[in-house]
């Protein structure tokens, strides 16, 4: 039980940094950005190499291969998005190109099998009369704490204001000032950033493969439809009701739960198009 | 009748189906050679689906459920009931048809980034579903030993053979650009193409754009029926992973990458990836060595950056500005 309700809170923390990241990034830029999937996956292959070969302590591997991440996000908004920026349906073209070269080469470089690093923290820690990872609590922690900071930050500072203002009206923030093109490049970094964060928390749980980021596309388009797309709050309900359904579900319903989460999001999409939160379905 | 335009249309056509009915006396026996092409083939014919729901501003992400309830059926029928090749391939084709006619309304309620998340996660249901059933899917496992073609000699070919197996995909596409032709004459195309660019202007002109998704969408995923019906015979198996979700993505990518603008585009953009990435790697069509993804994804960024037309603007990109040299020579002489 206490297992259960361990890996439901850590899935649903790390879906929740995946999912806001492509909802911001939907929201400032109004593109659907498949590469985002294999932020997540440059983040888990970017902790392996830090903290599993190159044994720098996780702490610090960790935030270090978010930034990286992030600067590459900014290098591929500027080389992919920017020049087709006009167009929605042009840019997730490109960004789809970049998810297929960046999942071939991850195959290319690392191969087929999974890449293993010790998990950080050892021991365990008894709560509810049954052991927990420490790592585990720690991830869902850490998930925790940046999401707080980005939700202070998207509300208090002058960057953050600047994001919603843009995702708001576009031309309105313009007439206030704000370089909506440093926003959009600022947004799609720190979403490239936190996808890569997500990867980087849950590497040492699992292994990273270069079929990760494909792996988690469904879920991560599932959540921010579940939640309404664009939006922040509907992307953390999202992530953590298919948390709920993939964890607790499938302890409890066995097998048939990944079908009925698909069912179920269909049935949600064919009523309610702008999801549970959306304002709106672009 | 015929005017000079409507006839060049009509030579492009016969020459594409030429070269595709041509290509085995090129391939020759090399077994390899003709597996790739087959291979191209198999996709192409997805693909030129993909294509026409992309001109009238459907993007779909699960196509690859068609093909997999054709492969399934085609399979099941031929190993479990015995039913003949051609009415089995047949029958594949219109499950997959009956399957979308049954979802494309309540599909189309959604448009944009929400239908294509909703049929990626139809896709996904029906890959579940077929996991799900062993007893009658054989689960992920797949179904092992569907029977070949039958043993029969048309023309001189032996339809068992990799040749034959070609000639069968072959005049399966050959029939469906055929039917992309009449559509064209008949001026259908443009109606998709109306819908796609202005849906309000078009429904002004009194088109039903609706009815016009649905009836593409139904003819795609009849079309992406029969690839799978195919490849369940071809490959004497059929697994859930064929038609998964990346096949679908790439089933997309190929229309785009060949041009959204010519009937040409999904065969073309098809056998280039495909031949290309099969000549780097010397390994199988589908590629498992991140070569082919590499090779697509890197091709449609740039066709979006560089070459929003595809690969089939190239030649014709030539001709568009002689014409329209010709017509500002025109316009200077008034």
């Amino acid at each position: 039980m206490a297992q259960v309700l361990t890996d439901f809170l850590v899935m649903g923390a790390l879906y929740t940094l995946v999912a806001i990241g492509l909802s911001l990034v939907f929201s400032v830029m109004r593109i659907v950005n498949f590469a985002h999937a294999q932020m997540y996956m440059l983040g888990a292959y970017g902790t392996y190499l830090l903290y599993g070969q190159m044994r720098w302590p996780f702490v610090l591997a960790v935030p270090i291969t978010a930034a990286t991440v992030g600067a590459f996000g900014v290098a591929c908004e500027f080389v992919i998005i920017r020049p087709v920026r006009q167009d929605p349906a042009r840019a997730m073209i490109s960004t789809l190109g970049l998810l297929l070269v960046l999942g071939g080469l991850a195959l290319m470089v690392f191969g087929q099998n999974g890449r293993f690093a010790p998990e950080p923290l050892a021991g365990t820690v008894f709560a509810l009369g049954s052991r927990i990872d420490p790592f585990q609590l720690a991830d869902a922690g850490l998930a925790t704490v940046v999401v707080g900071l980005l939700f202070s930050g998207l509300h208090f500072s002058r960057m953050g204001r600047a994001l919603r203002a843009v995702a708001q009206d576009e031309l309105g923030a313009r007439l206030q000032g704000i370089d909506v093109g440093l926003i959009r490049t600022t947004g799609f970094a720190i979403g490239a950033a936190l996808a890569a964060l997500a990867g980087s928390l849950i590497m040492p749980l699992t292994t990273a493969t270069p079929d990760m980021g494909n792996n988690i596309l469904l879920d991560m388009f599932i959540i921010v439809v579940i939640g309404g797309l664009g939006s922040i709050w509907g992307a953390v309900v999202g992530a953590f009701v298919l948390a709920l359904l993939q964890t607790v579900g499938v302890t409890y319903l066995g097998q048939f739960s990944i079908l009925i989460v698909y069912l179920l999001v269909m049935l949600l999409l064919l009523v309610r198009p702008s999801g549970v939160l959306g304002y709106q379905s672009t | 009748m015929t005017t000079f335009a409507t006839r060049r249309i009509l030579t492009r056509y016969l020459a594409v189906i030429a070269i595709v009915l041509l290509a085995p006396l090129w391939l020759g026996n090399n077994a390899y050679n003709v597996s790739v092409a087959i291979g191209i083939l198999m996709f192409a014919l997805p693909a030129l689906g993909a294509w026409l729901l992309l001109n009238c501003g459907i993007w779909s992400f699960g196509q690859g459920a068609f093909a997999s309830l054709g492969a399934y059926t085609t399979a099941l029928l031929l190993m479990r009931l015995g039913v003949l090749f051609w009415p089995a391939l047949l029958a594949g084709g219109v499950v997959a048809a009956a399957v979308s006619l049954v979802l494309v309304y309540p599909f189309l309620r959604t448009s944009g980034v929400v239908f294509s998340i909703l049929t990626l996660v139809g896709l996904s249901a029906l890959d579940e579903t077929i996991l799900l059933t062993p007893p009658i899917t054989g689960g992920g496992g797949g179904l092992i030993g569907v029977p070949a073609p039958p043993s029969v000699t048309v023309l001189g070919v032996n339809l068992a053979t990799e040749t034959g197996e070609y000639f069968i995909i072959a005049l399966l596409l050959v029939l469906a650009l055929a039917a992309v032709y009449c559509m064209d004459r008949a001026g259908y195309l443009r109606i998709l193409r109306a819908s796609a660019q202005n849906e309000d202007l078009a429904e002004a002109v009194g088109i039903n754009t609706r009815q016009c998704r649905a009836a593409v969408f139904v003819f795609a995923a009849f079309l992406t029926g029969l690839a799978g019906a195919f490849s369940a015979s071809y490959l004497q198996s059929v697994q859930p992973s064929v038609w998964d979700v990346f096949p679908s993505i790439y089933i997309v990518a190929y229309a785009i990458v060949g041009g959204v603008g010519s009937a040409f585009g999904p065969l073309l953009g098809t056998a280039t990836i495909i031949f290309v990435a099969s000549e780097l790697s010397s390994s199988s069509a589908t590629g498992s060595n991140g070569l082919l993804p590499i090779l697509l994804g890197a091709c449609l960024a740039a066709v979006v950056l560089i070459l929003p037309g595809g690969m089939a603007s190239i030649g014709s990109g030539v001709v568009g500005a002689g014409r329209r040299g010709k017509s500002r020579l025109r316009r200077g002489g008034v």
